[in-house]
């Protein structure tokens, strides 16, 4: 007899739930509830003195570059991201402690959201072992705590399927416009201008951008439209739209720059095809 | 190293994502920094229910701390619970719920008199019978379930 082996992907996954994304309540609802899970206050200017935007910066990236080697589910670093802000916005946190914090808000993003979460001693290894798992689990109930257990908050990934369904698009360009728009979610994430920004709108100007940047927008009705569904102002989802492509414009040629630095003799051309992802790199702007 | 060997052999970490962003972390900095801001979470709460959760005393405040029983346990490890009862209107008893977990210190499970919240009884129902749920089932599990 022989046996057959049908597991090809090891995570199983939903399908996806038309009660869910095809009723308005929902889209109403997270338009609701959004606002609550930003955080309090701008907090370089009013609690943080140790911490500033640069190493907010450099902690995101890393988690970043974490998420991405474990393959984690996209929602996991901006919810992440967001615990983050949130602890920063009423915990003055010393620069040395803000890498075990980056740490923590992975382990407890990761465990609401994927069915094989990141383990603790994963994400100190991570750290070069700078910290140990005992701290890690210590400092998650801190967290917790601060979080008031408030840790199901809205990310701008809620939001996509609603609103890729309500744009006439063509089908087989759908698929591509979602990553790209998740590349743009997570580059938002790495910068601290979008954290006080509400998720829908981060979510409809990532669309936006994924749109034009594939060059399938018909001119100012796509954002008309935008603006509509997710009862965004138009001007503030331009400026939005446009605040990501200059991100999207920095990060490229930061990328650039490194690899170039790493690789002087190669051109920009041969770079390219060699390692920028290439969900990036398909954008055209 | 104390990471488990499966686990290092699913998905290796690579040197350039292993990094120390910040230079030596304080380690004797990080435990006073975490017994203060315990402290300040437990101060938050004790003054939030009216309970003192290291103790586990009701204190004076809004909610009304009431001595209760669980049914099915065995006479001689009866754990006596208190329920929390508040004129207010029904949210504001809601969130109570989600800081018990963190509240109760860790050896309260075994400790004689426990002490819980609970939505009062005119609530059809809340998440402290989930609770109830989780915290009778802890005490059960050592021994054998009975069939």
């Amino acid at each position: 007899m022989e046996l057959l082996c049908c597991e090809v992907d090891p995570m199983r996954r939903a399908l996806p739930d038309p009660n869910l994304l095809y009723d308005d309540r929902v889209l109403h609802n997270l338009l609701t509830i959004e606002e609550r899970y930003l955080p309090q206050c701008s907090y370089f200017k009013c609690v943080q003195k140790d911490i500033q935007p640069f190493m907010r910066r450099m902690v995101a990236t890393w988690m970043l570059e974490v998420c991405e080697e474990q393959k984690c589910e996209e929602e996991v670093f901006p919810l992440a991201m967001n615990y983050l802000d949130r602890f920063l916005a009423v915990v003055p946190t010393r620069k040395c402690h803000l890498q075990l914090l980056g740490a923590v808000c992975m382990f407890l993003a990761s465990k609401l959201k994927e069915t094989i979460p990141l383990t603790a001693e994963k994400l100190c290894i991570y750290t070069d072992n700078s910290i140990k798992p005992q701290e890690l689990l210590e400092w998650e109930l801190v967290v917790l705590g601060k979080l008031k257990w408030n840790l199901a908050a809205v990310t701008p990934h809620d939001f996509i399927e609603h609103i890729l369904r309500k744009l006439p698009l063509p089908k087989d360009k759908l698929l591509l416009i979602r990553k790209h728009a998740q590349t743009f979610i997570a580059l938002c994430a790495t910068d601290f201008n979008f954290a006080m920004y509400p998720p829908s709108m981060i979510a409809t100007g990532s669309v936006g951008a994924a749109i034009c940047g594939l060059q399938l927008d018909d001119g100012d009705s796509l954002t008309d439209l935008l603006a509509k569904i997710t009862n965004t102002d138009v001007d503030c989802l331009k400026a939005c739209q446009e605040q990501i492509e200059a991100v999207l414009v920095n990060s490229l040629s930061q990328v650039r720059q490194q690899q170039q630095q790493s690789n002087p003799s190669k051109t920009v051309d041969e770079l390219d095809q060699a390692s920028t992802p290439t969900d990036v790199r398909d954008i055209n702007l | 190293m104390p990471l488990s060997q499966s686990k290092a052999g699913q998905m290796p970490c690579s040197s350039k994502v292993c990094r120390n962003l910040f230079g030596p972390v304080d380690h004797q900095q990080l435990q006073h920094d975490l017994e203060s801001l315990l402290k300040q979470n437990l101060e938050e709460a004790q003054q939030r229910w009216n309970f003192d959760f290291e103790t586990e005393t009701p204190l004076e405040g809004h909610f009304e701390w009431e001595r209760v029983f669980l049914p099915e346990e065995l006479p001689q490890e009866v754990h006596s619970l208190v329920r929390a009862t508040s004129s207010k209107s029904r949210s504001s008893l809601v969130p109570s719920n989600e800081h018990l977990g963190k509240l109760c210190p860790e050896g309260s499970q075994q400790s004689s008199g426990l002490y819980r919240a609970g939505a009062p009884r005119s609530l059809k129902r809340g998440q402290a019978t989930i609770k109830d749920f989780y915290s009778s089932k802890r005490r059960i599990t050592p021994e054998k379930p009975k069939p």
